[in-house]
């Protein structure tokens, strides 16, 4: 284990932007001069609309000289603005909090609104029960019904209400299959096209294992999936397919075999995006505590397009990761408040965590000869122990340094967590891309914590310390608290559950032990197929950058209610 | 070190105190700066370094005025800190590079960890 040179360091940009006029490397620093709150443009921007907001209902809001710590305001310190990582967009860190961010609610909103439904069984159901003929142009008639009715309209019966189309025009289906003929014979406008849409290699992997099977990939109004919840979201798929199903087949509703034809078609060949939690968490299908790692890892799309920079496609899914997992899920769902975000936004702005494993690319190319631009399952390295020990610790001790040698790094990353999450997702990262393998990523993450809490006598805060310390034993086992693979683990996996700056990480680490092999999927190929399609609101491909658009107001959201309220 | 002006430092210009300075526009650089110079960050600023070089607690834990400073001594010297740090640092004191032994026992708990995971039988 030796330290190798890397001169270019990611964050200095950031760092230069961010603390303007001061030395990155400088021990120095100063406080309390930079007029609070006031610092800030945004801030300044919520001061001056609660004034109308205050005339308006003349109720008091938002009043941070006042408030905040009995009259101390935020901003003794410099309110720092935040480079959204490799977008090169600096953004003001409220409008990383998804309240702010359209792309993040839309992002959420996409995922929770999707569910995709098999074909084949209601095709068999359709010819052997019903005697009906099922052929290409009946299909593309079906689809064309089906999108007239998933957004909410009606097919079968007289004096049905149906929803306003300028409201749910987010509302589509597509199909996708792995047959190549069968693709031809589909209308260009409802086909996902694996050919066209996914690397030469990675399309040929993905139509071999979806194989001959037609698949739905179907999205409700966002409006819908928000005002009711992910559980929804098979239902309304579920109800607007047996009706399109009987329009397009011409059946009589109430004909004893078109029973059989409803579970077959609605519900027999459901996937959904995330699993239903236990009674306690108290949430049904469709909501993030549900999403396996590796489901998570094929929703992002990152490694499509860029399959030979796998920690790009990695951090990708770190982004959108702590964005759902941390700001959404624990932050809101589980928690409440606002506090989240400042914790999360460390795993995705300023290019630090980019840095770092960047790091951990060059020392596998270094000392292992393994090449991550060129991502390959041969040349992925054997998952021992002292591979892993090797690279985590590396990766662990590089990192410590930067942080020493930059004091306005330990400023921008100002707690033990961020610190922590941040290091040890380089260090996982580093061994699943290296390794090919999820649960050697995860076993890095343990040492690295082990590593830096020996340097220097802290973590985080407590819970990070509990989880931390105990991860080395159920990193690799399968047995304690029903363990399992990787890919298979996810937010609500028992030692996974209770604490932020994780859960992301860990997507990514899972993910990255398959883009570090160019794997076309992770875990699912029909929902890597799903997400690729360009016809979804958010960009799946880039995340990142589409949460910089958000923050900088050019992401254009669905669910949108202005045609039916009053205009402001 | 003049009391009043940290005294008033701790009162919101909203609780009508006339005294009250307002700690945001506190500016670097004057007189006052002084108090904070090699102080560690505290944003209710319990204690102050003041220009007899003597540290002072001005404010109890969460930062409600005490009714007489405390007195804590002079600050530690620097030179002194660096050479008694109990932490790892590749600047400032040995670098966790510099001790392979250290790093051996390390990876040597968490091994041993992750193969007891396994809950390992005795033969």
């Amino acid at each position: 284990m030796a330290k190798i040179e890397r001169a270019q360091k990611l964050f200095l940009d950031s760092l230069k932007e961010k603390f303007q006029g001061e030395n990155p490397e400088s021990e120095r620093t100063t406080f309390y001069r930079f007029d609070g709150v006031r610092q800030s443009p945004r801030k300044r921007e919520f001061m001056k609309a609660t004034e109308a907001i205050e005339k308006e209902r003349g109720i008091s809001m938002y009043d941070p000289e006042r408030c905040h710590l009995g009259g101390i305001p935020m901003g003794q310190r410099q309110l720092m603005t935040y480079q959204v990582s490799q977008s090169g967009v600096f953004v003001e860190g409220d409008d990383l909090h998804f309240v702010n961010n359209a792309a993040m609610q839309q992002f959420w909103d996409d995922i929770r609104r999707t569910v995709i439904v098999g074909m084949d069984m209601a095709h068999a159901t359709l010819q052997k029960r019903l005697g009906k003929e099922v052929t290409p142009e009946t299909i593309n008639e079906y689809l064309h019904v089906l999108n007239h009715a998933m957004p909410g309209a009606a097919v079968v019966q007289e004096h049905m209400v149906e929803t306003n189309p300028g409201i749910v025009d987010d509302c589509f289906v597509k199909v996708f299959t792995g047959d190549a003929e069968m693709a031809d014979d589909i209308e260009s406008q409802f086909l996902i096209d694996v050919e066209k849409l996914f690397p030469a290699e990675q399309a040929e992997e993905l139509k071999a294992d979806i194989g001959k099977s037609l698949y739905q990939a179907i999205h409700i109004p966002t409006i819908v999936s928000r005002t009711c919840d992910g559980g929804t979201t098979s239902r309304w798929s579920a109800m607007q397919i047996g009706m399109s199903y009987i329009a397009a087949y011409r059946m009589c509703a109430g004909e004893a075999a078109v029973a059989d034809l409803s579970y077959a078609a609605k519900h027999a060949g459901v996937v959904q995006m995330a699993s239903l939690l236990p009674a306690r968490r108290a949430r049904g299908p469709n909501e993030p505590g549900g999403i396996k790692f590796g489901v998570f890892g094929d929703i992002v799309q990152a490694n499509r397009k860029y399959p030979n920079d796998p920690a790009r496609a990695s951090l990708e899914v770190v982004g959108a990761g702590v964005m759902l997992f941390d700001q959404i899920w624990l932050g809101s769902y589980m928690s409440g408040g606002v506090g989240f975000t400042q914790y999360a936004t460390a795993a995705y702005t300023d290019n630090i965590l980019d840095e770092f494993t960047y790091y951990g690319m060059d020392y596998l190319k270094e000392k292992y000869g393994f090449d991550y631009t060129s991502p390959a399952p041969e040349q992925v390295i054997k998952p021992t122990q002292e591979v892993v020990n090797d690279l985590a610790t590396e990766v662990t001790i590089n990192a410590l340094e930067q942080y020493e040698q930059f004091p306005t790094l330990m400023e921008d990353h100002f707690g033990g967590s961020q610190r922590a999450g941040v290091i040890a997702a380089a260090s996982g990262l580093t061994c699943s891309i290296g390794t090919g393998n999820s649960n050697a990523g995860l076993n890095g993450w343990y040492l690295s914590m082990i590593v830096h809490k020996d340097a220097w006598s802290r973590l985080g805060f407590f819970g990070y310390d509990l989880q931390d310390q105990c991860g080395s034993a159920n990193s690799l086992s399968m047995e304690p608290d029903r363990g399992a693979m990787g890919e298979l683990r996810g937010p609500n996996y028992p030692n996974y559950a209770m604490n932020v700056g994780h859960q992301g990480e860990y997507a990514a680490i899972v993910a990255g032990a398959h883009y570090g092999r160019n794997d076309a999927y992770c875990f699912e190929p029909l929902v890597k197929v799903t997400f690729a399609d360009p016809s979804l609101k958010f960009d799946f491909a880039e995340p990142r950058r589409e949460f910089a658009r958000g923050a900088v107001r050019e992401f254009m959201p669905a669910g949108e209610r202005s045609l039916i309220i009053p205009v402001r | 070190m003049k009391v009043a002006v940290i005294t008033g430092s701790l009162l919101s210009p909203s609780d009508g105190h006339k005294n009250a300075c307002h700690p945001a526009r506190i500016k670097c650089g004057g007189p006052g700066q002084r108090r904070y110079c090699g102080m560690q960050f505290d944003m209710l600023q319990r204690c102050v370094l003041g220009d007899d070089n003597i540290v002072r607690y001005v404010k109890d834990q969460i930062g409600v005025p005490l009714d007489r400073e405390v007195e804590v001594g002079k600050p530690m010297d620097e030179e002194w800190l660096k050479a008694h740090s109990t932490i790892f640092h590749s600047l400032v004191g040995t670098s966790l590079r510099e001790d392979p032994e250290y790093i051996e026992y390390l990876q040597r708990i968490h091994t041993l960890r992750t193969k007891y995971g396994f809950m390992p039988k005795e033969e």
